[in-house]
């Protein structure tokens, strides 16, 4: 609640307050808008996979804009991968247990094995452009990111209160509502803090990922990681400090701009029966909190795309009848569904095996053998290896 | 199978049923051959314009039979119809009150109560305004922007109320809604309940109450029905004909309460004859009741108990000992009652609070326990003083166990009548107001009493 000033020049403050931050929300816009204009310029131009890598200091903004992005963009796909991988197997009974299990072999297998056929997808599959290459780097980021997500996002789910669930049902959830209402909110705690740790094992996959050699081929991409690697290579200290510096810069500044913020926003996720005394405060999420653009537009915008779909589903068989809690939508189905899921499953794995063979035909096993450009024994590739 | 004895037989009230359960049972399979059976086929109605009440002992199976009524839980066999079509292809309307409210945490008051609506399709306008009118109408004015963990337990379940009425539900079922609150906020709440449901401001067709709370079954429902277990099925089914609002106080409350008690304690026999029901006349006064049913517990029960009740600060839920104790809830009823009956606790809600009498006991060495046990016996147990009254009337001072057992006779079955004397036997043993010689199956004063008896008697010759 918000209290009353006595003095005009307060009050000033607090008018003239949120048109400030309105501004710099609209000038963050402007920022990302700007940014994605640079990467696409990049992203679209022809491929280059090895970038001379310059080391000066001018050129680190730009190396870091670069490397942050991929974190970034390899962080979301983790995060929408986790999602579904962990939704799917929450609520797929017959498939569970399997899917669990390759998620853990998954998880334990490093970065770079990978690497591969991971690039070599990702080069063929966009050919002429520069985002092949990337895609590729990104991810493999993303293999180093998604798998504690997923865990995550699935234990979550399991560890609904029961009673939730059937208040969910017997007030005929939609899938859709259920999902926002109860499942994403009852996860997001451990989601947040799960991401904390991905992003942090993103960093150290990026180290490795934007410069590599694979068989005769070099790739070195423009990036925070390139340049350390590349410093170190040389022996500059000075330009390897400088990186190091910048990335504990970042990190840092993710801190506070990003983690705490949302560790303070999530407190309301918190599934507790009284409020807690101590709390993690933000000032950021304060600020933005006081926001008149940020607390109405993407509400406003959320209505318009949620209250048609809430009403179609309200019409929906799914959600006009009762569905007892103690069987699972895939019993209903019955076997046939999962006969024909797992054969899809079998021919597209085929596919892209038979596919990938005829790719790697012009590889040789010495090209598998992944070696860094003769690593000095200091560099981050020797230390990730030991 | 136990009985399925039905006394007062429940007419098929005005209309149709509205959730008709027919041989619905629920039984988990095991990977051998058997399965483990949690609810026997059972036949159940819920119609218009009742509030039914399912009570049972833990293990009874109340919540699994809610959820199967409710549609939640699918029965292992057996078909659960919503008038008169298969419940899993109708478009049911009920809700239900939790335990645990259920509320979701991150969703603000009004947010909470709005969701079901928004389920349902309903604009954002009109889910607003109902949503605010049903807040208005649980006593939640103004609390529509709070969150729930901001609020009072009571408050907490008040929105539960609300989110559940809000979309107009035909039948509202609510599994042991006030136990997770305090006493006086739990009584607040029935009465508000009662009043919603009286002067027909919920729209609600029916209630299907779960509860373990005798007192609170007789105060709200209409009808009750009584669960045994192993595996669960219907004991009895009567309906309450007391007019609301009801005087706990009344003797028409309290012998009904009784008569559950008694159903409840005693899972073997077949539910008594149930007690009249007009207000203010009891069926079978004093001179015709002769003698109280008693409780099978023997005093060391009853004296831990009491000690554990002190340990506890005097007052504690019935169930909450159960659990402490890791004790069935069946096998604690009759060492409550027991000293119930003594006048060492009193029952206050499903709360046993010690008396002073009791906790008199509780605190003394063991021989002035005795006494104090024999006091409260002779004072309250009628055989016990009838037993006593006798030896000491008659020279030889004992008396055969016929004597009583044909007394018993007259009231209680032969079995049980064989049980209350073992009991009153233990007890008289205990507080040394006679002893028994088995031998000779006669009862007879305690050796040092006799002695001073004959003594008594030689000096008058």
């Amino acid at each position: 609640m918000r209290i009353q000033h006595p003095f005009a020049r307060s009050l000033i403050t607090v008018r003239t307050w949120p048109v400030v931050i309105d501004l710099g929300v609209g000038l963050c816009g402007l920022a990302i808008f700007f940014g994605i204009i640079q990467m696409a310029h990049y992203w679209m131009g022809a491929p280059v996979p090895v970038m001379p890598i310059s080391h000066s200091l001018r050129a680190l903004p730009l190396y870091s804009f670069y490397s942050i992005v991929r974190i970034t963009l390899a962080y979301l796909l983790s995060l929408v991968f986790a999602i579904c991988y962990g939704y799917f197997a929450a609520y797929h009974s017959r498939i569970e247990a399997w899917m669990i299990a390759v998620l853990d072999i998954l998880q334990s297998i490093p970065v770079l094995s990978f690497l591969p056929p991971v690039v070599l997808a990702m080069v063929s599959l966009v050919p002429g452009h520069q985002l092949g290459i990337e895609l590729g780097v990104i991810l493999l980021i993303f293999t180093g990111q998604v798998w504690n997500l997923a865990f995550s996002f699935y234990s979550s789910l399991k560890s609904i209160p029961r009673e939730m669930s059937e208040a969910a049902r017997i007030y005929r959830y939609s899938a859709w509502q259920r999902f926002w209402q109860l499942e994403m909110p009852f996860a997001t705690i451990g989601l947040v803090w799960n991401s904390i740790v991905s992003v942090a094992g993103g960093w150290f996959a990026l180290m490795l990922c934007e410069m590599f050699t694979m068989g005769d081929r070099n790739f070195q991409l423009p990036g925070l990681g390139s340049y350390m690697q590349s410093a170190a290579d040389s022996g500059d200290v000075r330009s390897l400090l400088l990186g190091i510096f910048t990335v504990i810069l970042i990190v840092v500044a993710t801190d506070q701009l990003v983690w705490r913020p949302l560790i303070a926003w999530s407190d309301k996720f918190k599934f507790e029966q009284v409020e807690s005394a101590d709390r993690v405060t933000s000032p950021i999420l304060e600020l933005l909190r006081r926001s008149p653009l940020l607390n109405s537009v993407p509400a406003k915008i959320w209505a318009k795309l949620e209250e048609p779909m809430n009403r179609r589903l309200a019409r929906s068989r799914e959600t006009t009848l009762a569905h007892p809690s103690d069987e699972h939508a895939d019993r209903r189905k019955g076997l046939m569904g999962y006969w024909a899921f797992a054969a899809v499953v079998a021919i597209v794995a085929c596919w892209a095996a038979i596919q990938a063979v005829f790719m790697l035909r012009s590889v040789t096993w010495a090209d598998l053998r992944l070696r860094s450009k003769a690593p000095p024994p200091h560099s981050f590739a020797s230390i990730r290896r030991c | 199978m136990p009985e399925a004895a039905v006394q007062n037989p429940v007419q098929p009230a005005t209309g149709e049923a509205i959730i008709e359960a027919q041989k619905i049972e629920k039984y988990y399979a095991q990977p051998s051959q058997n399965r483990i059976q949690v609810i026997a086929p059972t036949d159940l109605k819920i119609v218009p314009g009742e509030i039914l009440a399912l009570l049972g002992p833990s293990g009874s199976g109340k919540s699994t039979m809610l959820r199967m009524l409710s549609g939640l839980s699918r029965p292992s066999a057996g078909q659960v119809f919503w008038h008169g079509k298969p419940i899993s292809q109708a478009d049911v309307n009920v809700s239900i009150v939790f335990q645990s409210f259920a509320l979701f945490p991150w969703l603000t008051v009004i947010e909470n109560v709005e969701a079901p609506l928004q389920a349902r399709g309903v604009g954002p306008d009109e889910r607003y305004e109902r949503s605010l009118r049903m807040l208005d109408t649980v006593g939640l004015d103004g609390f529509q922007s709070a969150y729930p963990k901001e609020l009072s337990g009571g408050m907490r379940q008040r929105v539960g109320f609300a989110r559940a009425l809000v979309v107009e539900p035909e039948v509202l079922f609510m599994d042991e809604p006030f136990s997770a609150l305090d006493v006086l906020t739990a009584e607040n709440l029935r009465s508000e309940l009662l009043e919603l449901w009286s002067k027909k401001t919920m729209p609600t067709k029916a209630v299907f109450l779960v509860t373990h709370n005798i007192e609170e079954a007789v105060l709200l429902a209409d009808r009750i029905i009584v669960l045994g277990r192993n595996p669960g099925h219907i004991r009895t089914d009567f309906r309450v004909e007391i007019p609301q609002l009801r005087d706990r106080k009344a003797p028409a409350f309290t012998q009904l309460v009784d008569y559950i008690y008694k159903v409840l304690t005693q899972p073997d026999v077949p539910p008594a004859e149930l007690p009249d029901q007009q207000a203010g006349r009891r069926v079978r006064d004093q001179r015709q009741m002769k003698y109280q049913m008693l409780p099978h517990a023997r005093p060391g029960g009853i004296a831990g108990l009491l000690e554990l009740l002190l340990d506890k600060g005097g007052r504690d839920d019935i169930y909450r000992l159960a659990d402490d104790l890791a004790f069935d809830i069946d096998d604690l009823f009759p060492i409550v009652e027991a000293a119930q009956l003594l006048g060492f606790l009193k029952i206050e809600e499903g709360d046993a609070a010690i008396t002073p009498a009791g906790a008199e006991y509780a605190n003394s060495e063991i021989l002035r326990q005795k006494e104090l046990f024999r006091e409260a016996a002779i004072e309250n147990v009628l055989l016990l003083r009838q037993i006593r009254r006798a030896l000491d009337t008659k020279s030889d001072h004992t008396v055969p166990e016929e004597f009583f057992l044909d007394m018993l006779d007259e009231q209680f079955s032969e079995q049980e009548s064989l049980r209350q004397l073992e009991t009153a036997i233990n007890w008289g043993r205990y507080a040394e107001i006679f002893d028994f010689d088995a031998s000779r199956r006669r009862f007879v004063l305690p050796e040092a009493e006799e002695e001073e008896a004959e003594a008594g008697s030689e000096e008058a010759e």
